[in-house]
């Protein structure tokens, strides 16, 4: 916890003590608290919101510590400072600070003791920062030496029930496909089936067809039968009148006998 | 002098940031491999547009049978007219049984 909080956290006055080559800039909020800057700290007259430097003056928008980590590093490694140091924490101002020289001499000298104030510990950040889990970076910071960090993190992780679990997913879409393909199966058998039904009942229809035609045909001879009936029998009745006609006009000698229709 | 310490701090975070990106590009193809032998291993694509495509070739089938079926419509339609015609003979078919009676009378 010491080296995460330790360079980035600094009280104003000896801020402005230890870098007179920092421009004399108005105390603003940083990018990283927009919100919570309007509160007034509890103790002495600092500047709302975070202890965290201002807004530097040139335009590293993402890197707001720039000044800090190469200005004044820590440790040994600059690179492991700065990893540490590019998350922008918003509000650290109750934590301990210290003053660091510019020249890495390892020797810490503290013009004044930080105040902790009556309420570090029920501090609601602080308490929220308490609660983190303890986790390590994602890569390891070893830039330089390539670390065989795969196994490390493979360790970890058991692959059995991953596997099973794979293997039931995968067991599971080809079950879901084959019913899927089996009911488009036999649909398309019951298609061909209702085709070929239909096909039979249209040949069937079609040959009633036919027969019935030449019944029709053989029928409409009985019609005209029948029209040449009754031509027959109007003709035979013209006939009948036409002969009693001629017979009244010849003479009463030479009239025939009245004709009479006789079936033999 | 903070151009100067700009530059160098973003040097050093360009690396880190690279290492990371490909670190994350690693694990994200791991992952894309798992899933396409999930889902190669169980031939469900396959075996999907199989029946799909067997289905659409019965579309001809298909059109077959509507065919078909407006043709028996037809024929229906025609065997009406025959049945009637066949009625009104047989009714003609009497009416001709009397005449000859009565040509015979």
């Amino acid at each position: 916890m010491g080296s995460e909080q330790s360079a980035s956290q600094s009280r104003p006055v000896s801020f402005e003590e230890s870098n007179p080559r920092q421009l004399n800039f108005r105390r603003q909020h940083t990018i990283a608290n927009p919100g919570g800057g309007n509160a007034e700290p509890p103790y002495d007259g600092e500047r709302p919101g975070s202890t965290s430097p201002g807004p530097s003056v040139c335009s590293d928008i993402d890197l707001p510590y720039i000044s800090y980590t190469v200005n004044r590093p820590i440790g040994d490694s600059p690179k492991l400072t700065n990893k540490q140091q590019s998350k922008p924490k918003s509000s650290q101002r109750k934590l301990q600070s210290k003053n660091v020289k510019k020249t890495p001499a390892h020797n810490i000298v503290v013009v004044k003791p930080a105040l902790s104030g009556p309420n570090t510990d029920r501090d609601p950040d602080i308490l929220r920062l308490q609660a983190i889990p303890m986790f390590l970076p994602i890569m390891r910071a070893t830039l330089n030496l390539p670390a065989a960090r795969d196994p490390e993190v493979l360790e970890r992780l058991d692959p059995v029930p991953m596997q099973r679990m794979c293997s039931r997913y995968q067991n599971h879409m080809y079950t879901c496909a084959n019913l899927v393909a089996t009911e488009q199966n036999i649909l398309t058998q019951k298609i061909r089936e209702i085709d070929l039904d239909v096909a039979k009942m249209v040949a069937v229809a079609s040959d009633r067809l036919k027969n019935f035609s030449k019944h029709q045909d053989k029928l409409k001879k009985v019609q005209e039968l029948s029209h040449q009936l009754n031509k027959c029998h109007i003709l035979l009745n013209h006939t009948l009148e036409s002969m009693e006609l001629l017979n009244n006009y010849l003479d009463i000698e030479d009239r025939l006998e009245p004709f009479v229709w006789t079936t033999g | 002098m903070t151009s100067a310490s700009s530059t160098s701090a973003r040097s050093l975070f360009a690396d880190s940031k690279m290492r990371l990106a490909e670190r994350v590009q690693v694990n994200v193809n791991y992952v894309a491999s798992l899933v396409r032998q999930i889902v190669r291993g169980s031939k469900s694509n396959e075996i999907l547009m199989h029946s799909a495509r067997n289905f659409a070739l019965q579309e001809h089938t298909i059109e077959n049978t509507e065919a078909n079926l407006k043709k028996l419509q037809t024929l229906c339609n025609n065997l009406g007219q025959q049945q009637d015609h066949l009625i009104r003979t047989c009714q003609q078919i009497e009416e001709v049984k009397e005449q000859v009676q009565a040509m015979q009378r």
